[in-house]
């Protein structure tokens, strides 16, 4: 069964079955694997925010190049997807703790993704934020999920 | 409001460990050891569970508190 640890990869894992061990290992695997595209991206994007800021070199010449998106975009969401099926399997293998801490985190997270979603989009209506950038709410519900798992899980199973 | 749990007694008469009485109603030691802390309440079905292996009523392991 899954127990939640405060450190590290967050599981404890002797307390894993050798099923739950496979799924586990694959998901975080695939994770790692789906992300790799939006380290360039983010790299792209802060260059580009840095060079702004300078303002030594005109806004054209700025510009990222941007290639196709539809590999990068096809590889994240392939292997998110991959990630996430292994993810479910070794969930339903699970107790009704693991599932109070998991669906409280993803209720959570995606209330506050929505909210924040909202609000850069009236934002940018007024032109006063630049539009919803492609991975970015990606990037926000993965990173509230994660602080809000371990919110859960220091709430009910510290 | 949280739930009174007379959990921890029931065990230690049955000479159950945590790890024990988890493996036989299907949870793991932490949601045991979090429902004997007072910090997770169980679902109705592994209160019952609970209450079917120690052969007590539910609401001899479970209760609320009188106010």
């Amino acid at each position: 069964m899954y127990e939640f640890t405060h450190r590290g990869a967050g599981v404890n894992w002797a307390a894993l079955d050798q099923k739950s061990r496979r799924l586990v290992s694959g998901s975080m695997a695939s994770a790692v694997v789906a992300v790799m595209p939006l380290f360039k991206w983010t790299a792209d994007v802060a260059r580009r925010v840095g060079i702004e800021f300078q303002g030594t070199m005109p806004i054209e010449s700025t510009a990222v190049s941007t290639p196709s998106l539809y590999l990068p975009a096809a590889w994240v969401i392939g292997f998110a997807a991959l990630s996430g099926l292994l993810w479910w399997r070794m969930s339903i293998r699970q107790d009704e703790l693991f599932h109070r801490v998991q669906n409280w985190s993803l209720g959570m997270s995606g209330a506050w993704t929505a909210a924040a979603l909202t609000v850069w989009g009236l934002l940018d209506m007024t032109g006063i934020s630049p539009p919803i950038q492609g991975p970015a709410p990606l990037i926000l519900f993965s990173a509230l999920t994660i602080f809000f798992g371990r919110t859960a899980a220091r709430k009910w199973a510290s | 409001m949280g739930v009174l749990t007379r959990l921890p007694e029931h065990r230690a008469e049955s000479n159950f460990t945590q790890a024990g009485l988890a493996t036989l109603v299907g949870v793991s030691r932490q949601t045991i050891n979090s429902i004997e802390t007072g910090r997770f309440e169980p679902s109705l079905s592994l209160a019952l569970k609970l209450a079917h292996l120690f052969n007590v009523p539910v609401e001899n392991l479970f209760s609320l508190p009188e106010n």
